[in-house]
Order: structure tokens, then C-alpha cells, then sequence
């Protein structure tokens, strides 16, 4: 079975209010909501393990402080994201223009690499400014998927995720993986006649210094045939 | 063991002499079983079988136990034993004369005189010759001289026994570790070569002294270690501790080759590095890569080679003692040298962020955006302080552990203020990057950490990329975000400080409290209840136990 780690970055704007990041991520992680939570708690970075056919994934939530005064420092955020959740709120359409921007400075930071979702948070509310329309035209031609979604009534939150993870893990699917590339370099390393994995100090030096190893001499050939097939 | 049966025997036919009365005659086996193990004992010390003499020792504890039993005994059974012992003397007093010089052991073949108390039977005896009677006294001497001399020889041999059994259990470790583990090293058919021989292979080879110069006793302690880690990971027990533990203390020790090793490489990185005045980039690239060039090759050849015999250990054992070791690197001089060369790359940033620091060192968290709820200046002061502790750690790991905990600490101060001040609202919070961020600035900038760019840089370059997407790359991250935000603030991007809102949350306040008084206003005088509507803008700041309303009014 495979395991998967991704970085899924949570973008939205603070203006007038809130687009509701953080409580989308409470709700997907802890499954909470501001009114039902016990006391404080600190949503800035979280982490939850899913199941996706045979694979497990593992995806670290980095919430994103989306004031004005930070958006020149936004790339520190995205370098090496795997998918981005752009949140705007359905009753303020400011917070749709600005998700756009996000899109744009994504595309330009990251490229296509990264996996985007546009999430038109407090569905549950109906003054709606956003019509479904034009964010629906506007996702399809940046290649992103939208979905309404709700923290306060629990809706569409999981899906969310969810589809973020199974684009991203096509994606990444398609393209070759870092391990598989590792493995070729890594292949010939050999130590005391058996096999062995590549541990962590070994992949951080491969590709570094190249294939290095120390090897006991064999004792027969019959032996190193019989070890190392 | 031809001697191992015999012994059996022996032992046996003493056994059912013993249930059979003849306590006589099992004394005699008991003593032929006592000197056949005290022989067999002193060829299986010779041959190292530290099982066998152990299991002997205690079966020859048994004889002599019996032996000693029943010698005590034995004159007390004469009555019972009277005819055969005839028999015996009988037989003996032919042969006695002819016999005077046989082992103790054939010498002891009658039991000792009866005693005087059972006259009856032995007297008419007694009385029948003088020449019987003094052959018997004489043989009476012998036996218990030979007796005696036996249980000296006995204790001696238990004694010896004991000492043997202690020095061959010695020499069976010393064999085991030589064998396993030093013979293996020397051993040809582990001949260990080099793929790739180059500086780092020659310099391990030179100064890893680990199969020769080594006392003894830190090569046992090793084995021991690492026998403990193999039970450990077997029982799947968390091997994390032992491995630090043990390391902690080898690479401190000066009789310990890893010890030696880590203190010549730091002497060589330094005079590689000491006077580095250009090409910092390249330097930095190269020094790190000769770091872990080193690290990776000196764990080849420990667990491929010296710590063999944990060659079932996983990547996790191996990750462990290649932090161990790479912390021990950085606390004995390489972060110092490695460090002077970042400061140099980062001079310039170092210099704008150190003098940002100095200017906003008395910002506020108002100031910096912070809402109201987390405008807690005094309480992040503990933040602060465990911030300071940044310098004084010395490896990637324990830097990184620390920033993390420094981000998970604001919800913990904000936890505890509403905590100890539970008649303030807000209990029930949610902190999230909008939040958290502008407070880490406001700790950042109060720690004034020196040189804190080029600090960081050093821990980035240095930081395995598993953490990036973990919290820990989380905390980097936020540092990052705090840094570039410090070093571009100027003091028209604060906040403003706001009076107004702060008279305006005072209002709020005392709402309540204002209310119950203007229903005595109402009361009292219908008009001036118009006029109250304005003193609450009077009143800046001033409690309302402090201010005379019916002065200001």
C-alpha cells in the first residue's frame, strides 16, 4: 500500500469580514464548528490521513493569514504546495475577485502543478452575491473545480477535500513519482551482500554524491549468486 | 561426556543406597561422586562450557551436602548397618594391612566406631581381642583423618569451583564479543573495500581506530548496546532512547574512536573553512555536502562493518545515531564555522532585519493588527523568552522543535489569559493563520534575536526535506512570512493607536453599568436623561468608581 503526503494551502481574503478558512478546516479535520467547539484552539496547521482506494494519503492543512498587508509574502505560502482551496464568501462578491487574483498569482508562482478548488463558503446564507453562473464559467476556464460549501451546516466540506486529494493524487499519478525516480538512482547499493532499502540519510545524499557504498567482499560466487540472484 | 554418565551412575547407585538404610555405603558413593565431579569440573572450565559447570557446581553442592549429612548421621545408623558392617571389617582387616596407602576414598570404606551408648552389640566384639581392638582404634584415626582431609579438599574444590565458574563466565563474554564481533572485523572473509575511495573514505580509514587501540571494555559496552537495541526492537519497545543515551555518552568519551573521529573532522572543517573570504555560496554548497559525505560513510562502515551484529536495525536506529552524531558535528564547532559563513552571505539582510528589530522593539500588538481578543503584549512574553532560547540549541532538529512550539504557545498564553480572567469573553476561540501570524511578528520582533536571517538560512539549507510539509515546515514557513514582513515594515504600515477604540470598548463595558444609573437619573429627574447621553465620551478613560458623575455632569 502507498503512502502520499500533501500540502494543500487554504487561500482567502480578509477585508470586511471573513470567508471562513479556518472553520472549513476545523470542520473537515475536527469536524467542529465555532458554536460547538469546547475552548480555544489553534487551526493554523492541520493534518488528517485518508483512505483513497488502496492508497493512504496524507494531507497537511496550512492555513494562510490572507490579510492585505501579507499578500506580497503569499509565495512563501504556495512553494511546494500540492493543491490550493481558494475561499471566498457567497455574500460578499469582493472576496470572488480577490480569489481570482489568487488564482493568477498561483498559476504564476507555482504553474500548473499545483491543484486549485474554488470553495463559495456560507452557502447556508441567502443573500447571495456570487452568481453560480459566473464562478462555474470562471472555474472551468482556469482548469479549477467550485463547489458551494457550508462549515456552519456541514456541507460539502469533506467533498472538497476529498476531490482536492483524488485531483492531486491523479495528477501526481500521471506524472513520474520522486521515489521511482530515487529507485534508479538509487539501484547497485549494497551492503553485506543483501539488498537493502534506501534510508533517509542515503536519499538525502543521492543525487548529491552519487552512488557510494561499501560492500563485503563476496566469500564464493555461489554465495553472491545465491544473495544477490 | 564419558565422565558426565559416570557420574550419573555413581550418583544414582549413592541415591538408592541412601533409601535403602545403607547409609554407610552411600556415604562412600556420595564421596566417589564428589571426586569424580571435581575432576569432570576441571576439564569443562578448561573448555569454556559455562552451562555445564554451572549445572555440575550445583549437583556437587548436593554431594557434598549429602556427604556432610551423613557423616553426622552415621554412627546413630550403626546399630542397623551392625551386620554388614561386620562384613566390611572383616573383610577390611584382612586386607588392611595391605592397604594403608589407598585414596581416602577406599580408605573410608567403614563407617566411623559406634559409640559407646550401644555397648550390647559392639562389646562382645571389643572383648574378644586386644589386637582387633587396637587395629580399630588405628583404623578409626585413619578414617577420620581421611575425613577430615576430605572436607577440606571439598571446600577447597567448592570454593575453586565457584572462582572458576566466575572467571569462565568472563572469559566466555570476552570470547563471545572477540569472536562475533572483533574476530569478525579482522576476520578475511569480511574484507570491506571501498567503491568509491576518495578523501572522506581515506580519512575514515585513518582515524576510526575501532578494531584496534580500543579498550576493551567500550567495545563490550557497544555490544551490550546494541544487543539491548535488537531485544528492544524485537519486543518493539522504542529504541529512541537508548540509541540517544548511548550516544550522548560515546561521543563525549575520549576513549571512544567515534569520539576521536568527530574531533578530527571538526579540526579539518575548520582549517578547510576557517578563512573563507569569497565564493561563500560555493563554500556552503561544498561544506555541506563533505558533512554529509562524512556522516554517510562513517554509518557504512559502523553498522556495515563494527556494529554488524545490529545488522537487522532499521533506517529509523540508523536516522537516530546520524542525528546523534551530526548534533554532536554542530555543538563542537562546525554550526560556529558554518554559521560565520552564512553571516557573511546574509550581511546585508542580516543588517536591515537587526536594525528593524531595534527600531520596532517597543511595538505593540494593536500596532501590528492583532485582534482584539490576542492583544496580549505582556502574556506573549513567555514566548518571547522561550524565542531566546534559540541560540543556545545547536541542532536543526532542536531549532525546529523549538519555532513549532513557540507557534503552538500563542494558543496556550491566549488559553491560559481568558482562563485566569474568566470574566472576559472569549473562551471559546479559533486561532487561524489571519490571527496567529500578525502575534508570531509581535514575538518575533521582541525576541531581537541577532543575525536571525542568516540563522534561519543555515536551518533551511540544513533541514530535511520530510519536515517541509510537516509542522515543522509549517513553523519555518511562519518564521519566513515574520522576517520578510519585519525587514519591509515602516512606521506608516503600523496601525494606529487607537484611543478612540479603546474609550469605545470602555463604553461597551460599562454599558450595563451606566444603564442602572440612568435609571436612577430616570427617577430622579426626567432631564437629565438626555443630557446622559454624551457623558459616557466624558468620561476618557476614567473608571466609573473613580468618576463623580453628578461632577462631570
Amino acid at each position: 500500500m502507498s503512502r502520499h503526503n500533501f500540502k494543500i494551502v487554504l487561500l482567502g481574503e480578509v477585508t470586511k469580514g471573513r470567508v471562513g478558512k479556518t472553520s472549513l478546516t476545523l470542520r473537515f479535520v475536527k469536524n467542529s464548528f465555532d458554536d460547538h467547539q469546547q475552548s480555544t484552539i489553534q487551526a493554523t496547521y492541520l493534518q488528517k490521513e485518508l483512505r483513497i482506494g488502496d492508497k493512504t494519503v496524507t494531507i497537511s492543512v496550512w492555513d494562510t493569514a490572507g490579510q492585505e498587508r501579507f499578500h506580497a509574502l503569499g509565495p512563501i505560502y504556495y512553494r511546494n504546495a500540492d493543491g490550493a482551496l481558494l475561499v471566498y464568501d457567497v455574500t460578499d462578491h469582493d472576496t470572488f475577485i480577490r480569489a481570482k487574483n489568487w488564482v493568477k498569482e498561483l498559476r504564476k508562482v507555482v504553474g500548473d502543478d499545483i491543484t486549485i478548488t474554488i470553495a463559495g463558503n456560507k452557502s447556508d446564507m441567502k443573500n447571495r452575491q456570487v452568481s453560480d453562473e459566473e464562478v462555474a464559467e470562471y472555474a472551468k476556464s482556469v482548469g479549477a473545480v467550485h463547489l458551494h460549501t457550508s462549515a456552519k451546516a456541514n456541507r460539502n466540506v469533506d467533498e472538497a477535500f476529498l476531490d482536492l486529494t483524488k485531483r492531486i493524487l491523479e495528477k501526481k499519478s500521471s506524472a513520474p513519482s520522486r521515489t521511482e525516480l530515487l529507485g534508479k538512482q538509487n539501484s547497485g547499493i549494497i551492503i553485506d551482500n543483501t539488498e537493502r532499502r534506501v534510508t533517509r540519510t542515503e536519499s538525502r545524499m543521492y543525487g548529491k554524491n552519487g552512488g557510494i557504498s561499501v560492500a563485503d567482499e563476496p566469500k564464493t560466487t555461489q554465495e553472491q549468486k545465491q544473495c544477490c540472484g | 561426556m564419558q565422565t558426565g554418565s559416570t557420574v550419573l551412575k555413581l550418583l544414582e547407585k549413592a541415591v538408592t543406597l541412601e533409601e535403602n538404610g545403607c547409609s554407610g555405603e552411600a556415604y562412600i558413593e556420595y564421596l566417589n561422586v564428589v571426586e569424580t565431579m571435581a575432576k569432570e569440573l576441571r576439564q569443562l572450565s578448561q573448555l569454556n562450557a559455562h552451562s555445564e559447570v554451572e549445572s555440575s557446581v550445583v549437583m556437587l553442592r548436593h554431594c557434598v551436602d549429602r556427604v556432610q549429612h551423613l557423616s553426622k548421621i552415621l554412627p546413630q545408623h550403626l546399630p542397623s548397618t551392625q551386620p554388614r558392617q561386620h562384613t566390611i571389617v572383616a573383610q577390611n582387616r584382612k586386607s588392611l594391612p595391605n592397604t594403608q596407602n589407598n585414596t581416602p576414598v577406599q580408605q573410608t570404606t567403614t563407617s566411623p566406631p559406634p559409640r559407646t551408648s550401644t555397648p550390647p552389640l559392639v562389646q562382645p566384639q571389643l572383648h574378644t581381642s586386644n589386637s582387633q581392638k587396637s587395629l580399630r582404634d588405628a583404623r578409626k584415626k585413619a578414617e577420620e583423618e581421611a575425613l577430615r582431609r576430605m572436607r577440606e579438599q571439598m571446600q577447597f574444590k567448592v570454593e575453586s569451583d565457584r572462582k572458576n565458574l566466575e572467571r569462565s563466565k568472563a572469559l566466555a563474554i570476552n570470547s563471545r564479543v572477540e569472536r562475533e564481533f572483533h574476530n569478525s572485523i579482522k576476520s578475511s572473509s569480511r574484507r570491506f573495500k571501498w567503491e568509491v575511495q576518495d578523501k572522506w573514505s581515506t580519512f575514515i580509514d585513518k582515524y576510526l581506530k575501532y578494531d584496534t587501540d580500543v579498550s576493551q571494555n567500550i567495545i563490550v559496552a557497544d555490544k551490550y548496546w546494541l544487543e539491548q537495541l535488537q531485544c528492544s526492537a524485537r519486543s518493539g519497545r522504542s529504541i529512541a532512547d537508548a540509541i540517544q543515551t548511548h550516544m550522548d555518552c560515546i561521543l563525549v568519551d575520549s576513549r571512544h574512536p567515534l569520539n576521536d573521529i568527530c574531533i578530527q573532522f571538526v579540526g579539518q572543517f575548520n582549517q578547510s573553512y576557517g578563512s573563507v573570504e569569497d565564493n561563500f555560496e560555493e563554500h556552503i554548497q561544498r561544506a555541506r555536502t563533505e558533512i554529509f559525505t562524512f556522516l554517510e560513510r562513517l554509518l557504512k562502515v559502523l553498522f556495515g562493518k563494527y556494529w554488524i551484529s545490529f545488522s537487522d536495525h532499521d533506517d529509523l536506529s540508523e536516522m537516530l545515531v546520524y542525528n546523534c552524531i551530526l548534533k554532536h558535528l554542530f555543538s563542537i564547532g562546525v554550526y560556529a564555522r558554518l554559521l560565520s559563513i552564512f553571516k557573511n552571505i546574509y550581511q546585508n539582510e542580516n543588517h536591515s532585519l537587526n536594525q528593524k528589530m531595534l527600531e520596532f522593539s517597543g511595538v505593540t500588538c494593536q500596532e501590528l493588527g492583532v485582534k482584539k481578543l490576542f492583544r496580549l503584549d505582556l502574556g506573549y512574553q513567555t514566548i518571547v523568552n522561550q524565542l531566546h532560547k534559540y541560540d543556545a540549541l545547536f541542532t536543526i532538529e532542536e531549532k525546529l522543535k523549538l519555532i513549532t512550539s513557540v507557534i503552538d504557545q500563542i494558543s496556550v498564553v491566549v488559553v491560559q489569559h481568558y482562563k485566569d480572567n474568566p470574566d472576559i469573553k472569549g473562551e471559546k476561540l479559533v486561532i487561524g493563520a489571519d490571527d496567529m501570524l500578525p502575534i508570531f511578528i509581535f514575538v518575533f520582533i521582541k525576541s531581537n534575536i541577532k543575525d536571525i536571517y542568516a540563522k534561519f538560512k543555515l536551518l533551511e539549507y540544513f533541514m530535511d526535506e520530510e519536515f517541509s510539509k510537516g509542522a515543522e515546515g509549517y513553523a519555518m514557513v511562519t518564521l519566513e512570512m515574520a522576517m520578510n514582513y519585519a525587514m519591509g515594515l515602516n512606521k506608516e504600515d503600523l496601525d494606529p493607536i487607537e484611543v478612540e477604540e479603546k474609550v469605545e470598548e470602555y463604553v461597551v463595558d460599562e454599558k450595563s453599568v451606566i444603564k442602572e444609573h440612568s435609571f436612577a437619573f430616570e427617577s430622579t429627574s426626567m432631564g437629565y436623561q438626555k443630557e446622559n447621553s454624551f457623558v459616557l465620551d466624558d468620561l476618557m478613560g476614567l473608571s466609573l468608581d473613580d468618576a463623580d458623575l453628578d461632577d462631570i455632569i
